[in-house]
């Protein structure tokens, strides 16, 4: 890598994104900041140095005109979003399809459009945040499923990349301090409910610190997912609910 | 937790590889630590070099164990001794190499656990790292290890959701190939094993990486729990389809 490293960090106007892009730019990472809110972006711009671009992931041409525009060391997919907390059933379209394009069709289009680049260089690093929900159960079939063919997809992509030396990550956060169920339930007391939680949550900050953990390591080290959860947050168990009324 | 940073470790298989660099991060990181093996010289000269306070015992042996542990409160405890007994194949495995493979990685294991745990549970803190493998993720022709990796795997996941609420954290590292004395001792001299043992030609991790990703889990803020670390050489990967079936001739 270059004196400065060049890291591209997508969904990066608040939470996670935003959280990563503080701690790299902290650590000396030449940080380039994607989202599709100019003004949010702006305002992180102003408070890390990161260059920022407005863009939105789903489409397919934008994607295209940041690939040529910047050429990452690392690249970071960290947007995404969720639906379903509500029920599958009870899931508008509009919704499903937002989710699984977010989460994994702009992922795939990126890394698509990255991966030529960094094998013509020789180097190069992708991080997905996928989620815990690929791992465990947990009450939404679309965001699960969603983060689950993140999990998958970074396997898959490890072993297609072998020789390259490109490294794949994983990072998989539990409950995070966020927007993010401002944004998956719409109901506004079910969204304030689901963030209850009534624990220490992590922060966008803790979820950054291990995606440098990860960019940091040797480059013979491929850190290929790190799971990561509040001490206060468990899975599992096992449910008896009868069907009869 | 208490709020409070790890001020203390037990690191069992400390007398070389992953155990050894581990019991060296952990002094760098300003941890009182015991390191726990079988060979009293190599604990010795470690404690000599970092200032760590050796406890020679086996883990296999239950009275030996409960007696060596019965006067510590570490903070964190490193389940690291293990072996890999068997790793040519199931069928060319001895009974002994079985009982040694799941009794250190799997038995072993749960009993300093179960020993260890009540005072932490008391004290309010504690944080328990496993060393699994990617061998436990994936097949990659370890019936025997892989299978006790897999129980470590599983062992870490239920312990979280039984020890939850007690503040008490559990870490799972799983590495891919390490230099290490592992397939030293794995595969017996002499035999016609084929080429597990043989170092393949790449970068391989070192014992130092593997002890960075213990100390970067001991070390998150007290209401993180780094669940599980999966780290390999960048140039190792697991999968692909085989459609070419093993001769069993060889």
């Amino acid at each position: 890598m270059t004196d400065r490293p060049v890291a591209l960090v997508t969904g990066a106007s608040s939470g996670i994104g935003a959280g990563i892009v503080e701690v790299l730019a902290g650590a000396g990472y030449g940080v380039h900041g994607v989202a599709r809110r100019a003004d949010r972006l702006s305002e992180l711009s102003g408070r890390t140095g990161c260059a920022v671009h407005t863009c939105d992931l789903t489409d397919g041409a934008a994607i295209d005109a940041l690939a040529q525009l910047v050429s990452p060391d690392v690249l970071i997919c960290n947007a995404g979003r969720g639906a379903g907390f509500e029920g599958t059933a009870r899931t508008a379209i509009a919704d499903l399809r937002q989710t699984i394009d977010t989460n994994v069709l702009a992922t795939l289009d990126l890394i698509r459009c990255t991966l030529p680049g960094m094998i013509a260089r020789g180097r190069g690093h992708i991080v997905t945040i996928g989620s815990v929900a690929a791992l465990y159960p947990s009450p939404s079939s679309i965001y699960g499923g969603s983060k689950a063919a993140i999990r998958l997809l970074t396997e898959n992509l490890r072993l297609e990349l072998r020789g390259t030396g490109i490294r794949v990550t994983d990072i998989r956060p539990g409950r995070v301090s966020s927007e993010f169920y401002d944004v998956a339930v719409a109901n506004r007391v079910q969204a304030k409910a689901a963030k209850a939680t009534g624990i220490r949550q992590l922060s966008p900050k803790d979820v950054g610190n291990a995606v440098l953990f990860a960019v940091r390591a040797p480059v013979h080290v491929n850190v290929s997912c790190i799971e990561i959860q509040p001490v206060e947050q468990t899975y599992g168990g096992t449910s008896f609910d009868s069907v009869g009324g | 937790m208490a709020g409070e940073a790890m001020q203390s470790a037990l690191v069992t298989g400390a007398s070389s590889g992953i155990g050894a660099a581990t019991v060296r991060a952990l002094r760098d990181a300003g941890l009182e630590v015991w390191a726990m093996a079988r060979r009293a010289d190599r604990l010795e000269a470690l404690a000599a070099e970092t200032g760590c306070h050796p406890v020679v015992a086996d883990v296999r042996d239950g009275p030996g164990l409960e007696a060596a542990v019965a006067d510590l409160a570490p903070d964190v405890l490193v389940n690291n001794a293990g072996l890999g007994a068997g790793i040519t194949g199931l069928v060319n495995a001895s009974r002994e190499d079985l009982e040694k493979t799941i009794g250190t990685n799997v038995t072993a294991l749960l009993d300093i656990c179960r020993l260890v745990l009540p005072g932490m549970i008391e004290r309010g803190r504690g944080h328990v790292v496993n060393l699994g493998s990617v061998a436990g993720l994936y097949p990659i022709n370890s019936t025997v290890y892989g299978g006790s990796k897999g129980a470590v795997h599983l062992i870490s996941q239920n312990l979280r959701l039984e020890l939850r609420g007690t503040g008490i954290r559990v870490t799972e590292i799983n590495p891919g190939r390490v230099s290490t004395e592992f397939f030293q001792v794995a595969v017996p001299q002499g035999t016609n094993s084929g080429t597990v043992a043989t170092a393949p030609p790449i970068r391989e991790m070192g014992p130092d990486d593997i002890a960075g990703a213990i100390r970067y889990a001991v070390e998150a803020p007290p209401h993180v729990n780094v669940s599980m670390i999966e780290l390999q050489p960048t140039e190792q990967t697991f999968g692909a389809t085989q459609f070419d079936p093993l001769d069993w001739k060889e």
